[in-house]
This record gives C-alpha cells, structure tokens and sequence, in this order.
C-alpha cells in the first residue's frame, strides 16, 4: 500500500510600503519629488555618497510606515 | 626660538585680544616655522596659506574695531586630512583622494571658524586612518619631532606632529583605536578621545564609524579642554550626536586629586609592554597615590580579546565605508574606457588605495561574508558587549582606568613593516576605549633617552570632566625631560 504524506504550505508576503507623500529623500532633505527635474539636481552630499557625509533618518517616513503596519492587524 | 610660538591657546587669545600681538603676526611666524622644519617633519599634506592670513586679517580688523571675536580668535588649529574642509583638497593620504576637494566643511570646521579659529592646513596621516605610524601615508611619513629616525605614532602622526614641533598651537585627529591617544604619548603631548557621539563626525571622512572620533589634540590639557568645548555637541547632521550636559572643563582645571579612586588592570601591563614604559606609568600612579587619590590593581578578563574584537569590527566597517570609491562621483578615476564595470571599478580601486587599506578591506569583506558573519562579526561584537560591561562594573568603584597609552617606546621607521600583527599589537592598550565608548586621554608622564612615554586614563562615558582634572594634576607635577630634535 502507498503511504500518503500531507503537503503543508508556507506563504511568505513580502510587503512594501511605497511612501510618495514624502516631501525629502530618506536618508537626507532634499526633495524627493524627483518627476519634472534633470538628473542630478536633487542632490546633496548625503545622497551623493560624498567622502564624510552621514545619513539622517527621514522621521515621518519612519512614522508613516509604522502606522500602515499597525493598520494590518496582525494576528500573533 | 621665538617664544611667541610657545604660547598656549589662551595666552595667545588673550594677547590677541588686547592686541600685544597681531593674529596676522602669529599666523606669520607659524609659516616661518614650518618652512624651516617641514623637510625634516613632514608633518603637512596641505597648507592653506590664503586662507589663514585672509581669517587673521579679519579677525585682527574686527578687533580694531573693538567687535567681539570667538573663543579661540587667533589660535591657529592644523587638521588632519581626513576631515572637510570646503573648497580645500581633503586626501586621507590616499591616491584615491589625491585631487578631491570636499565641497563642504564638516562641522567641527563650522563649529571652529565661528570661534574665529585659524585653520593652517590639513595634516599627514596613514592612509584611511589605517595604521599606527603614519607610514602609511601614500605622500611619505611623518618623522618624531624628538628623534627624526622614529616614528611620530598614526594615524594622526602630522596632527600631533606639528603640535610637538611648534607648527601650529592646536589641531584636530581621529581616533579609531588610538589614533590620537598614539601620536600624543610618541611625540609628548596631549590628545584625548571624547565619549562616543560627543564631537560629530559629520565630515569626517569614515573609516569605522562606531569606533571612531574627532579628537583634540594639544601641548597641554587646558588648550585640549578649550578645544574641546569648541567643537563638542549635538549636531543634528550626526545620528550618534549626543550632547555634553553638564560638563564644564574649564572648571576642571585645579590641581586636586584627592579622593580620586584608580583602577589599575593588570591586563594593561601584560607581556610586550616594555619595562621602561611600565616603570613610567607607575611612577604616574605613585605620584597620583602621592596627591590624595587611591588605586587598586584589578582583573578584567575581557581586556585580552579586545584587539581581536577591535580589528574584526574596524575592518568589517571599513570594507562597507570603503566601498564608495568607485570613481564615478569623485575621486581617482583612470581612464578605462575599454573595460567592463567590474573590471574598471577593480583596476581603479586596485590603483588608488595602499596596501594596508587593500589588506583591511579584503578582511573585512571576509568577515562580513555569508559563513563566515557568524564566527567573526558577530562573535567580535558579543565580544564587545562583554568588554563594555565589564567596564561598566569597574567604574562602580573606580573613577579612573589607568595603564600605559603605548606597550613600547616610538619606534624607528621602518621597524615594523614586516608582519602588520606587530603594527596590529601597538593597538592594545588603546582600542578599549573605541570598543567601550568610553573617554580616554594620553599625557606625557616621562621619557626614556629622550624619547616620550604617555599615560592613558580611561573614564565612564561623558566624564571627561575627570579625565581634565587628573590630567592637568599629572601636569603641574610630572615634566618629562624631552627635547625637540628641530
């Protein structure tokens, strides 16, 4: 007789928040609204990477972000 | 020699003020001074005359006008070539840099310029903040004021260099793993590396950026203290920014020890320390013991694992903080119009960095890499965990770690070039304090024919106050017997 074996499932979501309602980049306060400009216009040590420059957590994004995870209820 | 240019930083703001002298005047005499000595210290990889004398001008014109002018108005600070200053061309003594000019000022040089400081020029160094002797700077070493055949101690060896030698009254370094407290104690004078986060290292060009610091460095601890209340502080552009409290280091500078408790690990005096050296540093400790303060030996067995902990953690933040020279925005770009991106991008990185910095970025790649993250990165940080605590639980009945700055006495150039292990082991005394957080300061405390030896004392982080006081002490009652060989 053929033994069955029960196949279990497991689904991983990876989850994205895309934060376009942010006025500056991430990491520094140049603006991210980058749609009508040429290249290279936004830009900044910081983003640029420039020898020295250290990056600034953009607040609101952190705070934006967490409240979309809050608002998935997430079961424990 | 002209006695002008043995002023302190205060004598000097002072005089300046009522005009005895002229900021123009001094700023005159440090160039005549560096002209006669640079061919045989070495000290500077960029001087920039133009602006010192056109910031001397001023100040002296604002003073006619009987304007008020900054804490530091006159004094003429040398910085070490790995922190920005805009429009000068900032190197980290790296062909990779060897045209870049930084198109900002890192705050500590806002922060010095609003104090109407002088900036004199940018100061040799090992490549990238790598090494212990500034023999690894890809434009020439840097020669020990006190004997030219030895070296000045890395990587701020041009910083505390040109303090030393009388070119210039003040300057600023870096310290990763005692890259200031090391030149200091070499070349016999002060340097002290401030509590993690107190001075921003915004503009300082990174190298590992949760060990390192801008660190003051000066021929006596009242000049260090005024630095150092220049330049410290939050900033908002540096994350790990913290601000000083309560700390008033002008306050600090009284000769009284007394109740001071020392904690004296015996780790700090282990095999490889040289005789000459520990004999110095105890007799620091008598004299401490002399003045009212009290010390007991300890035992903190963590303190054997901090150099290997220290080198796993520096090189794996190097080969990610390195990882920008690329050529594409900045820097050493070769003309490789026929070659692939990954090829280019090799050959460039390959051309532009030293050996040194080629050796820590590949090990630090190594260790950050997947199989291998567990074993080293991870394990040297749990490593440090241990060692911060155990520091911690020391200063519960301690207010002070003392022990040698340097196992051994400056060595000659060249000497330790062979296996970069024995350049590696200088690092032992110094790399706790990165490691830990925690303030650390080197004071001369006597010398063995003519060549200097530093005491370094440790603090619980943002007590520096205690580290100034004991420091100026030591001052007023040790005085080497050093001589400058220029």
């Amino acid at each position: 007789m053929m033994a069955t074996t029960e196949l279990k499932v497991k689904i991983g979501l990876e989850v994205h928040c895309q934060l376009t309602n942010l006025k500056s980049k991430l990491f520094c306060s140049c603006s991210s609204d980058y749609r009508q400009s040429p290249p290279n216009t936004h830009v900044c040590p910081v983003c640029m990477g420039t020898p020295g420059s250290l990056p600034v957590l953009n607040r609101k994004a952190v705070e934006d972000a967490s409240s979309d995870c809050f608002s998935f209820e997430y079961a424990d | 020699m002209s006695r002008i240019l043995e002023l302190s930083a205060s004598e000097l703001v002072s005089k300046i003020r009522t005009q005895e002298i002229t900021a123009e005047e001094y700023v005159n005499k440090c160039y005549e001074r560096i002209k006669k000595v640079e061919d045989k210290i070495h000290a500077f990889i960029t001087l920039t005359e133009n602006i010192a004398l056109e910031k001397a001008q001023e100040i002296d014109s604002r003073i006619r006008k009987n304007e008020n002018v900054g804490l530091l108005s006159g004094v003429v600070v040398a910085i070490k070539d790995n922190i920005c200053i805009n429009d000068v061309r900032t190197t980290c003594a790296s062909k990779m840099l060897e045209n870049f000019i930084s198109p900002y000022d890192a705050t500590v040089i806002e922060r010095l310029k609003s104090q109407d400081a002088i900036l004199i020029g940018k100061t040799n160094m090992d490549e990238f903040a790598m090494g212990t002797s500034t023999e690894h700077s890809q434009f020439g070493p840097t020669h020990n004021p006190h004997d030219l055949d030895r070296v000045p101690g890395g990587s701020s060896g041009g910083s505390a260099a040109s303090v030393a030698a009388l070119e210039t009254t003040i300057s600023l370094g870096s310290d990763t793993g005692g890259s200031v407290r090391c030149p200091a104690s070499f070349c016999g004078i002060v340097g002290m590396k401030p509590t993690y986060g107190l001075i921003s290292r915004y503009g300082l060009i990174a190298y590992a950026n949760s060990l390192e610091q801008i660190s003051p460095i000066a021929r006596n601890v009242a000049d260090l203290a005024l630095l150092t209340e220049c330049i410290a502080g939050r900033d908002s552009k540096d994350s790990t920014s913290i601000d000083s409290g309560t700390q008033n280091l002008k306050n600090c500078l009284v000769d009284d020890v007394s109740g001071v408790k020392i904690g004296v690990p015996e780790e700090l005096f282990g095999m490889g320390t040289d005789e000459v050296v520990s004999k110095a540093v105890w007799e620091a400790i008598f004299k401490l013991e002399g003045l009212g303060a009290t010390f007991s030996k300890i035992k903190l067995e963590s303190l054997e694992y901090a150099l290997a902990s220290y080198y796993i953690i520096a090189m794996s933040e190097a080969s990610s903080n390195l990882a920008r020279y690329d050529g594409l925005r900045y820097g050493l770009r070769l003309n490789d119009e026929s070659y692939d991106w990954s090829t280019a991008y090799s050959r460039n990185r390959g051309v532009g960095f030293g050996a040194e910095v080629k050796r820590r970025i590949m090990l630090g790649t190594f260790a950050l890499s997947a199989g291998y993250y567990n074993e080293y990165y991870l394990k040297a940080q749990r490593v440090r965990t241990l060692i911060r605590q155990e520091l911690s639980k020391a200063f519960k009945d301690f207010d002070l770690i003392i022990g040698p700055t340097m196992p051994i006495l400056p060595f000659k150039l060249g000497e330790k070039l062979l296996d970069p292990l024995e350049m590696y082991m200088c690092d032992v005394d110094t790399v706790i304090a990165n490691l830990a957080g925690i303030p650390a300061i080197s004071v001369p405390c006597s010398s063995s024919q003519g060549l200097p030896i530093g005491v370094q004392m440790m603090a619980p982080a943002l007590r520096e106050d205690v580290l100034i006081k004991v420091a100026f002490s030591l001052e007023q009652h040790l005085k080497p017997d050093l001589e400058l060989k220029v």
